[in-house]
């Protein structure tokens, strides 16, 4: 694998990874803002 | 070639460990189990509509009816089923007009939830609202415009303490839940449980169960455990909004010194916290047809409604 080939999938890979990472933690302050008490504690809070 | 497969994979393996970490630690814990109008709401209007033959409102046959000059009621989402019932039996079927959603603000039967609520009757928005006591907020709210409120006893409440199923601890005395939310303890095993962090649950400031909680704790602040997250989680709310309303089943009631808070040991006063709610008006209030409601509402019929709908009518 080329330098050149390595680095583009470096990037793609941290990119694709900071994204899912930044989605799934806005996702989770989404769902912590319309949880109730009941459900949080349900799901095993 | 293989130095380089490595780093990349090592890379995928960070970014997919770190993403199931905050899954399984925060993400599942917060997904609603209710429904979307529940979410946004706190309760199905549609579940309690008076007027509607599918609804689960009470019906109670009264000589007493309203035509004109009619009180808006408005009140909190535990105790919806009452006042949608005092408006079923008394109001005509016209006076409630419900887009699907919410009520419009013509109708004479509004929900806005206790934190809304109690602004609503400061600023003549309602004539009525039926809510747990008020938070010190809402009391100087009422104070800076000049308006003195009435708080008309008109039933009793368990307040409960709710914890998920899979926890052992099943009951608690009242000085331990106090200090729980004291920060005193920080451990279930320190109250009989097992060795987890306990995780003292909330609710935001002015809604009807965290006033209630607020004088429960009698002057002594509470406190957030930080670590929480990583235990088991402990939550207050209404006796009724959890048996009756909500009916989940991943949770359970505390018995409270040894007493389980059902109907017939909040009756008998057994079950050490019950709390009044009340009707909540303006002083001032020049609508006759308040003070005939409220006579109502104290009458067989309009605590034959309370009782039926859950909760405990006034002596």
């Amino acid at each position: 694998m080329s330098d050149k080939l390595f680095h583009k999938i470096l990037i793609i890979i941290l990119i694709i990874g900071a994204v899912s990472t930044a989605v799934l933690v806005g996702y989770t302050f989404y769902l912590h803002e319309h949880c109730s008490i009941i459900s949080y504690i349900a799901n095993g809070g | 070639m293989k130095r380089q497969i490595a780093v990349i994979l090592s890379i995928i393996l960070v970014f997919a460990g770190f993403d199931f970490s905050v899954y399984n630690l925060f993400t599942k814990r917060y997904i609603n189990s209710t429904s979307r109008q529940m979410q946004a709401k706190s309760i199905e209007l549609d579940k309690y509509l008076p007027f509607d033959k599918n609804s689960e409102v009470v019906r109670v046959d009264t000589d007493f009816k309203l035509t004109e000059n009619l009180p808006v009621i408005d009140g909190a989402a535990a105790l919806y089923p009452v006042f949608s019932g005092f408006v079923n039996a008394v109001y005509p079927e016209d006076s409630v007009i419900f887009d699907g959603e919410n009520f419009a603000p013509e109708s004479s039967l509004h929900y806005t939830n206790t934190l809304r609520a109690y602004k609503a009757v400061v600023d003549g928005e309602a004539d009525i609202v039926v809510c747990a006591e008020p938070s010190e907020a809402q009391l100087a709210y009422a104070d800076e415009q000049g308006i003195e409120l009435e708080f008309l006893p008109i039933g009793k409440e368990a307040f409960v303490f709710i914890v998920n199923n899979e926890n052992p601890v099943s009951d608690l005395t009242v000085e331990q839940i106090r200090g729980i939310y004291s920060g005193k303890y920080t451990n279930w095993s320190q109250v009989g449980g097992d060795r987890t962090i306990i995780d003292p649950v909330q609710r935001i400031e002015g809604s009807g169960s965290q006033s209630v909680m607020v004088s429960f704790m009698d002057g002594t602040p509470m406190k957030k455990n930080p670590f929480g997250f990583m235990g088991r989680a402990i939550g207050f709310s209404f006796r009724y909004y959890v048996s009756g309303i909500v009916d989940n089943g991943g949770v359970k009631m505390l018995s409270v010194n040894g007493v389980y808070p059902d109907k017939e040991n909040i009756s008998s006063g057994k079950y050490p916290i019950t709390v009044d709610f009340y009707a909540v008006y303006r002083k001032d209030n020049t609508n006759p047809n308040v003070e005939l409601m409220l006579d109502w509402i104290l009458s067989d019929d309009g605590q034959e409604i309370v009782e039926k709908s859950g909760y405990i009518p006034v002596e």
